[in-house]
């Protein structure tokens, strides 16, 4: 029985294939693997079922193609015959010479059919290189597809070995096409729809070929050990300040391993550069920018497996995110020499220009970092946030939830310092700090997606500002005019008072805030809802400290004087230093940033208030003067007949000294208080105002003037001049009215014509430019000469 | 590449520069308006405020190169026109 058994299988097994021998040992290597019997049987009956689906769409594709072929020989045989036709009736028509007048025809009728025919030859010649270009085409992109077929088939058969040859192989022919596709894009550019039915094909092919790459990628991945073990970074660890060492298994990686993951990260940057060459290709004449900027994929395949490890020790530390940072930044900087070193030459080999490898892993950690914040951290901020400002209790609790906010931001401004500290020591300048390549390795990039976000934090911040601020304006001894250094040459002296440096610094440190944040609009949003309404407030309050004032004494009140003038010395102080500010690079491309289209610069408003407010107070006190002025001066100017008595009193009437006393005393107290500017602002306004007072009330108040009083008149006006003459060289030239006026009265009798006061040109010859015609009659009228 | 780095470098300075001249500006045109208004006669007043307000519209402009040649015309106005009349006289000018 044994012996007649034996015979028979040794017979099958030799009549059986060779490939069908290999693939039977592969599966029942021991009596134990007859169990899976009918998994072996499964496993054959879905390989020829798709063995028989890939036969028929061969066939179909075959039959399609033959179909195309015929067809375009057809069409060329057709011309060709139409040209064979057309040649044989010219060579008939030429043999005919049926006379001169029949030649004559002749020549003009091929004359005639020489366009056409010249056309005709075109045309077919196109069709030819249209048919030739397509059939290439197909040829090629059958060849993708085969290649990814059998890449597909490969991995069925779990050969991993053969494929990132596979993978190469395709992306040949991918690289290839694209080459003609290219060439056929510029020469061609009416084939659309050859291009457009080939790129759809080969999408499809990419579609399938992307994935498994990265599939045999992470697998690769995985076997070399990545992503490393995290455990070294423990809480213990990080918190005692030991360096913890993490593996680094991409150093340790050693000659079969490293050669395959060299040929797989090359196939991924070769794809990934065929995919940019492509997009490109197709977006051209489209001004897409950096939308075709992609992160490298292999460092992305880098970067998710070992953020989602690292992940699982931020939940830990959910109430200590100084850990989450600490953490992120020693990954990043543990790894990141080893994508200078190693990674970076493949990239290079893979000719992906653009590219580095350390800016690429150190982006798309802080990326995740961020998306980590945007999902787990910020929600529950503000959610604490919330419930803190709307219990009852919200004092301590609101506070602290503020407290935990600042402190969070600040961990990331530290963070992004770090981490930009980190790319420049490997000698990448930062010299275009554009919004996207500024974004792609900040962490504040989390409030570019959130903007609400951003406002909590701007308001937070303002609030904090503000209390620290009004406990300091509310400090009397604040608002002295502090000690300063040394003067610089054209410098102007505010002698702003203390508080000034206050809010000058509380400013500073909101800008500063400011910075960090890696767009140049989120900048301006940022300070105009942190830094702007700070100087509002200030402004307010110093509104309400000057009304205050004048609502106790009208101004009348040297410490309300005195008040003011601290306001107005804080305000220029002010109006100056943000004027300044905004001539910094920082502020100057804010300002093409206006929504509403208004021209200036971000503080454009607050510096408007600023100097209204400085207009208006200061034109306040140059009023109260001159209201104290008047009311001293009543007497003086009531008495009308010192104007023709004769001169035996003393030389300057003594109300008028009164007079001027007083406003030499408060212009001299102000001098004292006001900063030059706009103590020269105020003086002047007093001196307008004097010169018109005393016009209206001297010359053209119907007054009778002699000689006598003329003299009086000038001694009087002498030492209103003088006074002056402390803040300027020639008063007269500030009291245009009075010097012009006290010139008429002045004028020799004799030189007086008839209407000759009526002559602008005799008048401009003595001097007389300001006055009126009527004013100017009346004074020579009401002037009283010796008899 | 390193004149890039050169170029970037010195945008701060030049920034700075910049501000300066146009603080000094700014300070002479206010004395400028203040001491027009002393000068002894009407046309020598009236030339002293057009110079102001012809210089005032150029500030207005954003152009940087305006910049160095306000100041210097500037400058030699207010030496020559004003200079001119209180060489004589010991005030309280200060040096420009």
């Amino acid at each position: 029985m044994e012996a007649a058994a034996q015979p028979h299988p040794l017979q099958l097994f030799q009549d059986m294939d060779p490939g069908v021998r290999r693939f039977l040992d592969a599966r029942f290597r021991s009596a134990a693997d007859l169990a899976t019997a009918s998994d072996v049987e499964a496993e054959i009956r879905g390989h020829c079922a798709e063995l028989e689906a890939s036969i028929y769409d061969l066939y179909v594709r075959l039959q399609e193609t033959a179909a195309a072929y015929s067809s375009c020989c057809e069409v060329a045989g057709s011309a060709l015959r139409g040209v064979r036709g057309r040649l044989g009736a010219l060579k008939a028509s030429g043999s005919t010479g049926a006379g001169e007048e029949v030649e004559v025809r002749t020549e003009q009728m091929q004359f005639e059919q020489l366009p056409a025919l010249a056309s005709e030859v075109a045309r077919v010649e196109m069709v030819r290189e249209y048919a030739e270009m397509a059939l290439k085409l197909d040829s090629l992109v059958g060849d993708i597809e085969d290649a990814v077929s059998s890449s597909v088939t490969g991995k069925l058969k779990s050969r991993v070995d053969n494929s990132e040859e596979t993978h190469h192989v395709a992306i040949g022919y991918l690289k290839s096409i694209e080459d003609l596709l290219a060439s056929v894009a510029v020469t061609r550019p009416q084939w659309t729809r050859l291009l457009s039915s080939v790129d759809h094909r080969v999408d499809r092919s990419l579609a399938i070929l992307r994935p498994q790459a990265i599939v045999d990628h992470r697998s690769l991945l995985s076997s070399l050990g990545w992503p490393p073990s995290l455990a070294g970074s423990k809480f213990s660890s990080i918190n005692s300040g030991k360096q913890a060492e993490i593996v680094n298994p991409l150093f340790v990686m050693r000659g079969d391993l490293k050669s395959k993951y060299s040929e797989s990260f090359l196939a991924l940057c070769n794809l990934q550069g065929l995919q940019k060459r492509r997009k490109a290709r197709q977006l051209k004449g489209h001004c897409v920018g950096n939308q075709l900027r992609q992160p490298l994929w292999v460092i992305e395949e880098l970067v998710n497996p070992i953020s989602t490890a690292a992940q699982r020790h931020f939940s830990k530390w959910a109430e200590k995110p100084e850990f989450v940072f600490a953490l992120a930044y020693k990954i990043i900087r543990d790894f990141v020499d080893s994508m200078d070193e190693i990674l970076q030459p493949l990239v290079d080999k893979a000719n992906l220009i653009g590219y580095s490898c350390r800016e690429e892993w150190i982006s798309g950690m802080v990326i995740a970092l961020s998306t980590y914040l945007a999902k787990e951290i910020f929600p529950k901020q503000i959610e604490v946030l919330q419930e803190s400002s709307s219990s009852s209790d919200s004092g301590s609790t609101a506070y602290q939830a503020r407290v935990s906010w600042l402190s969070l931001v600040d961990l990331m401004i530290s963070f992004d310092k770090r981490i930009q500290d980190l790319i420049l020591s490997a000698g990448l300048l930062l010299t275009v700090k554009d919004d996207d390549s500024w974004q792609r390795i900040s962490v504040l990039c989390v409030f570019c997606d959130r903007p609400d976000w951003l406002q909590v934090w701007a308001e937070i911040e303002r609030q904090e500002s503000l209390n620290k601020l009004r406990s300091a304006m509310d400090l009397e001894k604040n608002w002295s005019t502090g000690i300063r250094g040394t003067m610089l040459e054209y410098s102007d002296d505010y002698k702003a008072p203390v508080i000034t440096s206050v809010v000058h610094h509380t400013l500073s440190l909101l800008i500063d805030r400011a910075r960090p944040i890696p767009s140049i609009t989120l900048r301006a949003e940022f300070i105009s809802m942190s830094a702007a309404p700070i100087i509002s407030e200030f402004l307010g309050y110093m509104l309400r400290r000057c009304q205050e004032a004048e609502g106790l004494t009208a101004l009348a009140d040297d410490n309300a004087v005195l008040k003011v003038s601290q306001s107005i010395n804080a305000a220029r102080y002010f109006e100056s230093t943000l004027a300044e500010w905004c001539e910094d690079v920082f502020f100057l491309e804010m300002e093409n940033l206006t929504v509403n289209g208004e021209s200036g610069c971000i503080f454009q408003q607050e510096i408007n208030h600023l100097k209204e407010f400085r207009v208006e107070w200061t034109d306040k006190i140059s009023t109260v003067i001159l209201r104290g002025f008047d009311a001293r001066s009543r007497d003086y100017l009531k008495n009308k007949r010192q104007w023709l008595e004769k001169s035996d009193g003393p030389a300057v009437s003594r109300t008028f000294i009164e007079s001027l006393d007083y406003m030499q005393e408060q212009l001299s107290k102000l001098q004292g208080g006001l900063n030059t500017v706009d103590f020269v602002t105020v003086w002047r306004g007093v001196a307008s105002g004097v010169d018109q007072l005393l016009f209206a009330g001297i010359f053209t108040s119907g007054t009778k003037v002699s000689s006598d009083g003329v003299e009086r008149l000038q001694g009087d006006l002498s030492v209103l001049f003088a006074i002056f003459s402390a803040w300027c060289l020639r008063p007269e030239g500030f009291f245009p009215r009075l010097s012009e006026g006290l010139r008429l009265l002045k004028i020799d009798e004799q030189q007086l014509r008839e209407g000759a006061f009526k002559d602008k040109n005799w008048l401009r010859e003595h001097g007389i430019r300001h006055l009126a015609a009527a004013d100017t009659e009346r004074i020579i009228k009401n002037r009283v000469y010796d008899a | 590449m390193d004149g890039v780095t050169q170029a970037v470098e010195n945008l701060p300075r030049l920034n700075g520069s910049a501000q300066d001249a146009l603080q000094l500006l700014k300070s002479l045109q206010f004395q400028l308006d203040l001491l027009a208004q002393q000068l002894p006669t009407f046309d020598e007043v009236q030339s002293g405020q057009a110079t102001l307000k012809s210089w005032d519209e150029q500030y207005k402009k954003p152009l940087l190169s305006q910049t160095s040649d306000c100041v210097h015309c500037l400058s030699t106005f207010l030496i020559v026109t004003v200079g001119n009349h209180f060489l004589k006289i010991k005030g309280h000018i200060a040096p420009l």
